[in-house]
């Protein structure tokens, strides 16, 4: 490929359109994004639209890109923003959450531990949550879905995430720790037994 | 000494990884202390395992042909939804995305 996206010219390029640089960020990203729409609970018609919209956005918004953001922090942002978009929902997450409550009913008032994580054999846990997983994780908000995706599929940095669905990182920690208990809890209750 | 529900939520929001020294070392006396924030843990770490493994390891070739697709359609600028490998007649494609909420404002 003539352009690369680590190319020192390239936000210059992705400026002016030039057909060589789109096409790059076309391909180096393409697969990432659609797995994200994916993950993020679209169905796989919508992922594909989504998909789609999200570059073809990309590209028209190209002059207005700056170059201080990553292409892919840029990316994922209009992603999440068509994802938010095509499930209605508004940017923000609830100030409480259902599994706020449940996580804090796990404790007792000293912050120990009123009713502990059930012990499992770690192999029979691996396959039963690979098993479930997804069905956990539908009933999560998108904002918890994708900081999930982006943290543990993609492996973002937290600052990427952060700038992605345009959060504070305390905002991020708040994401990560529903997601996650909700994911744990939905997997305890789902029968995960020994 | 930290609490289990402090330590939970620090390694459940990633709030542990960027701490301070002091802060981490509690985390970590308090793991080897107690064995149920140390199941939690495990826990937590095999749904991050799972969900990788899930995502990002699945076998690829089978969008091979979507990612085709939609690379082409993507750079012709052709019309949302048009990628889709069943709505192949334009008719049908245009219905499609035309009755989709999302393209309203």
């Amino acid at each position: 490929m003539a352009v690369s996206i680590n190319d020192p010219n390239f936000a210059t390029r992705v400026r002016a359109r030039d057909p060589e640089a789109l096409q790059a960020v076309v391909s180096t990203y393409l697969r990432q994004i659609l797995r994200a729409a994916r993950g993020a609970g679209l169905n796989p018609e919508r992922a594909e639209d989504v998909t789609q919209t999200t570059f073809a956005t990309f590209i028209e918004k190209a002059q207005e890109f700056e170059g201080r953001s990553h292409v892919r922090t840029w990316l994922f942002g209009i992603l999440y923003n068509k994802i938010a978009e095509a499930r209605r929902e508004g940017r923000r997450d609830e100030p409480t959450d259902d599994i706020d409550n449940v996580m804090a009913q796990r404790f007792d008032a000293y912050g120990s531990w009123a009713r502990p994580p059930r012990p499992l054999e770690a192999e029979v846990y691996d396959s039963e949550v690979r098993e479930r997983i997804e069905e956990c994780l539908e009933a999560a908000p998108t904002q918890q879905r994708l900081a999930f995706i982006l943290r543990e599929v993609e492996g973002f940095t937290t600052e990427e995430i952060c700038k992605i669905l345009g959060v504070t990182r305390t905002n991020l920690g708040v994401l990560l720790h529903r997601v996650r208990n909700r994911l744990r809890d939905c997997l305890e209750a789902k029968g995960i037994r020994r | 000494m930290l609490s289990c529900k402090e330590v939970t939520r620090k390694i459940a929001s990633e709030e542990f990884a960027e701490a301070g020294w002091r802060q981490r070392l509690g985390v970590r006396l308090h793991l080897l202390l107690c064995r149920h924030c140390r199941r939690y843990v495990a826990q937590l770490r095999a749904i991050g395992r799972a969900a990788h493994s899930l995502w990002r390891v699945r076998p690829e070739d089978e969008d091979t042909d979507v990612l085709k697709r939609l690379e082409e359609a993507i750079l012709k600028g052709a019309p949302r939804g048009s990628a889709r490998s069943h709505s192949a007649d334009p008719v049908k494609g245009f219905t499609a995305s035309d009755t989709d909420d999302t393209d309203r404002e």
